[in-house]
């Protein structure tokens, strides 16, 4: 149950064996199987023996070196099977690797396996997908199963379960962020732009950014550090400049300098008063409160800030997302590659498209299709993706100006409540969009943010306490460093009961 | 007969024509626009795919700056305004060869607008409003000949990149959109944007007619497609208005419609129907920026265009003498404009020169796209006949030979050719002998055949 910098430094002083790392890896796995949190296992063999080349290699020097890692299944991998937790990609099996994916295997990194997840990253339970749902590790008792959160479920419960020391999966809305809050470890979504897409099966163009799941902050930045940088393959990819780069590095001399009780003098934070509405449970509140003195603590200085147009984020994000995905999905068409539709009938081109599609897409990818489609027909047009985009702009200026008058962070909640059960139905559909209410504007916005657990819950939540509690906070854009720097002094405060290896029990 | 009459009526009621032209020309780049797979013609099917070109999930366009460039300097070329800032978008529909189910094209704001371009008829001069230069995919190919059952879809051409050239309607008449057209070919090629071959398919046009009486109200147009080469566009043009007409003189209703052309009936048949519209739900595409360009970037493209066919013409009649019809018919393609530039070199006589490729070379080349003849060659050849030491049927006669395949050397041919097939010569030297032995002649002819000898010796002794 150690932290992946912990391990790391072990297998670099040849301490341990990566194929013991490995093995123990796999066994948890096989242990902790009743949670579904992959939808393929790289085959063990091979993984062992990876790990025995390491071992036996003269070169540790490689930034992960021997680090088993999960990627989420909307991660292309050359020759192994991607399916975006769909019918539709079911038996695909891509003949590239992701950009991000490659970067993380070119730094000694091993692949477990891929991850589960909603299908095509819509959704935030992970039981839409194709390949059942996702649970909780937090919450193992036979019949009170909670969700992971979504999209990214499946790699937020591997890390949490101790299946590997990071995974890596996409935010959208709050795909990462979420799960990760849900499944009480750190989940950190960098500015839009800063990690490559490509390879990343697309779910909403302009919003999707991949991000890492780990267990410390420290974790966080060597990941991150391994896949930063500029892709020309990516054309809306950025360069890393020293605030975005060698994160490890910014935050060992942070740590170096850190003295407690003065690590923030003179870092204004914001406290947004649009976030603080009816609905957030009083858990909820007083963990905000909570995090809110920590961070004063260490000599903060909190200011309330106001960012009028929140009341529109779900809204626009809930035009803007299905409508790219519409777009976006519209090449699953059965005849490249993926479903198809079989039968010994003379199709209509159309009918073959009607019922290659129908039948490879689930309901919630099918109401989304149908959604962005309607929001970017042409008598809707205007009024709602036209609109969404000027709300959009109108979102991000709400930060721009809060950052600009000095604001260096803003501390949220991540969710309005804590992981409820699978069990729970929603009485509508779009009920389980409010979920997102506290990621998405900063989806809009593009912006850097990170979501750390800072406790375990008191009250009993749906038949359950000790649940993990978590607050997100937000920075500029291309702010990577300071912001994983302020993170970690939370987390040295707030000092989180994680997970322990003995709670997983089936 | 029918059609003669209608043009007299027509005439007699004032009928004029509203014709707009779309032109797709494929940009001359090793690259495609959004991929780096290759853009080349005539590969086995399915060998020019990237993963783009085929949508393959987690792919994303990169765009290849050269075809920026190339769209740009036909835009100056044509008197287009550059827009600084132009977005790309996608365009939805589904079929087999459209991989990503939405094409990248630009709509609201595209790269090149308000142009403009003379066009020179025989009697007077028009100016052409080009619309709009926009920057977007080509689709791949649906071939459904190849099996009855089947449809093949070849996706080596998803993903070239198209300049689509938009004018204005108008043009009034057959004549006027095929020298408009050859102009764009013209500008094209010089520029080196594209290299206008129609019956590859690397420069496609559509147009769209209407037609209405003089001083009346517009009438409703038609879009015709499938039109590879300029015959076939004046011939469906002229077929199309005169169709419009017969409709409108019965009094019923042109309905907008798409027609292809049929080149073997000449006629237009419908193809399908424009009143149930396709939403293309048209948004900016996300997984690219928008397009800046600098004025900078703008003033040096436009500082390395090349000289422009128009300018070209005049400086054709007026350094070397030509007159108009040779001047445009030089011009016409870049190819024998340097060829007869090259021709120059020695202080030749241009207008013999511009004679010579006019009446002899042109007249011998099967294809005038394809000339294996080099101005070397050809200069070699009216060298000797300005020295009288060949004659114009010898000229015509090695110009084949080359054109046919003959690799040897130019100064070889010609040798052997006159060692062997001395023509003139020996139809000199045989009427001598024929003269000089009449006996032997009159032998011959009353049937002694072998006398032939004794005539074919006294003239190889000459």
């Amino acid at each position: 149950s150690l932290q992946l910098n912990q391990i790391l430094n072990k297998i670099k002083e040849r301490e341990v064996k990566v194929e013991e790392v490995v093995n123990e890896t796999l066994k948890q796995i096989e242990k902790c199987k009743p949670l579904n949190c992959f939808i393929t296992i790289n085959d063990s063999s091979s993984l062992l023996e990876q790990a025995k080349q390491i071992d036996q290699s003269d070169d540790l020097t490689k930034k992960l070196i021997g680090i088993p890692i999960g990627i989420k299944d909307a991660y292309c991998t050359k020759n192994i099977r991607t399916t975006a937790a769909s019918k539709m990609l079911e038996d695909f099996k891509p003949i590239y690797t992701a950009t991000v994916v490659q970067r993380l295997i070119d730094s000694g990194s091993i692949m477990v396996g891929k991850t589960n997840m909603d299908e095509f990253s819509m959704g935030s339970t992970s039981k839409s997908s194709f390949f059942g749902p996702v649970i909780n590790p937090w919450s193992t008792k036979s019949g009170y199963e909670r969700v992971p959160g979504g999209s990214s479920g499946g790699s937020a419960a591997a890390v949490a379960s101790y299946c590997s020391y990071a995974a890596i999966g996409s935010d959208t809305g709050g795909s990462v962020r979420q799960p990760a809050a849900f499944c009480g470890i750190v989940g950190f979504k960098p500015s839009y732009g800063m990690l490559s897409r490509f390879g990343l099966i697309a779910f909403a163009s302009s919003l999707d950014t991949p991000g890492i799941f780990t267990r410390s902050v420290t974790d966080t930045t060597l990941v991150y550090d391994s896949m930063v940088g500029r892709d020309f393959n990516d054309s809306t990819s950025i360069d890393a400049n020293e605030n975005c780069s060698n994160s490890f590095d910014h935050l060992e001399l942070f740590k170096s300098k850190y003295k407690k009780g003065s690590g923030l003098k003179g870092v204004k934070i914001g406290i947004p008063i649009e976030f603080n509405v009816e609905e957030l449970s009083n858990t909820m509140r007083e963990l905000w409160q909570y995090g809110i003195d920590l961070l004063e603590q260490e000599g903060a200085e909190i200011v309330s800030v106001s960012l009028p147009h929140t009341k529109y984020s779900l809204a626009t994000y809930y035009i803007i997302a299905p409508a790219e995905a519409s777009s976006n999905l519209n090449r699953y068409d059965g005849i490249k590659y993926g479903h198809k539709v079989q039968t010994k009938k003379v199709l209509t081109l159309n009918e073959f498209y009607q019922q290659s599609r129908s039948e490879g897409f689930g309901t919630e990818v099918q109401r989304r299709i149908l959604m962005g489609n309607f929001c970017l027909s042409r008598d809707s047009f205007d009024n709602y993706y036209g609109k969404a985009q000027k709300m959009r702009m109108l979102i991000k200026q709400d930060y721009q100006r809060i950052f600009d008058s000095g604001i260096s962070f803003i501390l949220t909640p991540t969710t309005p409540t804590p992981p409820f059960l699978i069990s729970k139905q929603s009485s509508n559909p779009t009920e389980e969009y409010l979920n997102d209410v506290y990621t998405v504007p900063i989806s809009l916005a593009g912006l850097p943010a990170i979501s750390l657990p800072i406790k375990r819950s008191f009250e009993n939540f749906e038949g359950q306490s000790g649940l993990p509690l978590s607050l997100q906070l937000i920075s500029r854009w291309r702010q990577e460093n300071n912001l994983l720097n302020v993170a970690w002094c939370l987390e040295q405060n707030a000092n989180m009961q994680q997970l322990k290896l003995e709670e997983i029990e089936f | 007969m029918y059609r003669n009459l209608n043009i007299f009526r027509s005439y007699s009621t004032s009928w004029e024509s509203v014709i707009g032209v779309e032109i797709h020309a494929q940009i001359k780049t090793t690259t495609k626009l959004f991929s780096n797979a290759p853009n080349s013609f005539a590969s086995l099917p399915n060998t020019l795919v990237s993963l783009m070109d085929c949508s393959y999930p987690g792919s994303l366009p990169s765009l290849n700056t050269r075809c920026v460039s190339l769209a740009i300097k036909t835009g100056i070329a044509l008197n287009c305004k550059v827009n600084k800032k132009s977005y790309f978008e996608r365009k939805h529909y589904f079929f087999p060869d459209l991989p990503s189910g939405y094409q990248i094209t630009q709509q609201s704001i595209p790269l090149l607008i308000n142009g403009h371009l003379t066009i020179t008829m025989p009697d007077y001069e028009k100016t052409i409003r080009i619309q709009q230069i926009k920057l977007e995919q080509d689709s791949g190919k649906t071939l459904s000949d190849i099996d009855r059952d089947l449809s093949m879809i070849d996706l080596n051409r998803a993903g070239t990149g198209l300049m689509e050239i938009v004018t204005e309607p108008d043009l009034s008449s057959s004549n006027e959109v095929a020298i408009f057209i050859k102009n764009v070919i013209g500008i094209l090629q010089t520029v080196g944007s594209c290299d206008c071959n129609m019956d590859q398919g690397s420069l496609r046009c559509d147009v769209n007619v209407s037609v209405k009486r003089k001083g009346g109200k517009d009438g409703t147009r038609c879009e015709i497609k499938n039109l590879n080469s300029i015959k076939f566009i004046t011939k469906a043009i002229e077929f199309e208005v005169q169709r419009q007409i017969k409709i409108i003189e019965e009094n019923e209703i042109v309905t907008q419609e798409t027609r292809f052309y049929d080149a073997s009936k000449d006629i237009t048949y419908f193809l399908r129907s424009k009143e149930n519209f396709v939403d293309y739900k048209y948004f900016f595409e996300p997984d690219l920026l928008p397009l800046e360009i600098s004025e900078n970037e703008i003033n040096s493209l436009k500082n390395r265009l090349p000289e422009l066919p128009q300018l070209k013409r005049e400086r054709f009649i007026l350094q070397y003498k030509l007159n108009n019809f040779e001047a445009n018919l030089l011009v016409e393609d870049n190819f024998y404009s340097n060829f007869f530039e090259q021709c120059l070199g020695l202080k030749r006589c241009p207008t013999k020169i511009a004679n010579w490729i006019i009446n002899i070379l042109f007249r011998l080349l099967p294809n005038r796209r394809e000339c294996t003849l080099t101005p070397f060659q050809f200069c070699f050849l009216f060298d000797l006949y300005e020295n009288k030491k060949i004659t114009i049927d010898q000229v015509k006669f090695v110009i084949k030979l080359i054109i046919e395949g003959n690799k040897e050397p130019i100064e070889d041919i010609v040798e052997n050719f006159n060692s062997q097939s001395n023509y003139q010569n020996l139809n000199f030297f045989c009427e001598e002998v024929i003269s000089n032995y009449p006996e032997q002649v009159a032998k011959f002819k009353s049937g002694n055949i072998n006398i032939i000898n004794f005539l074919v010796g006294k003239a190889v002794k000459k």
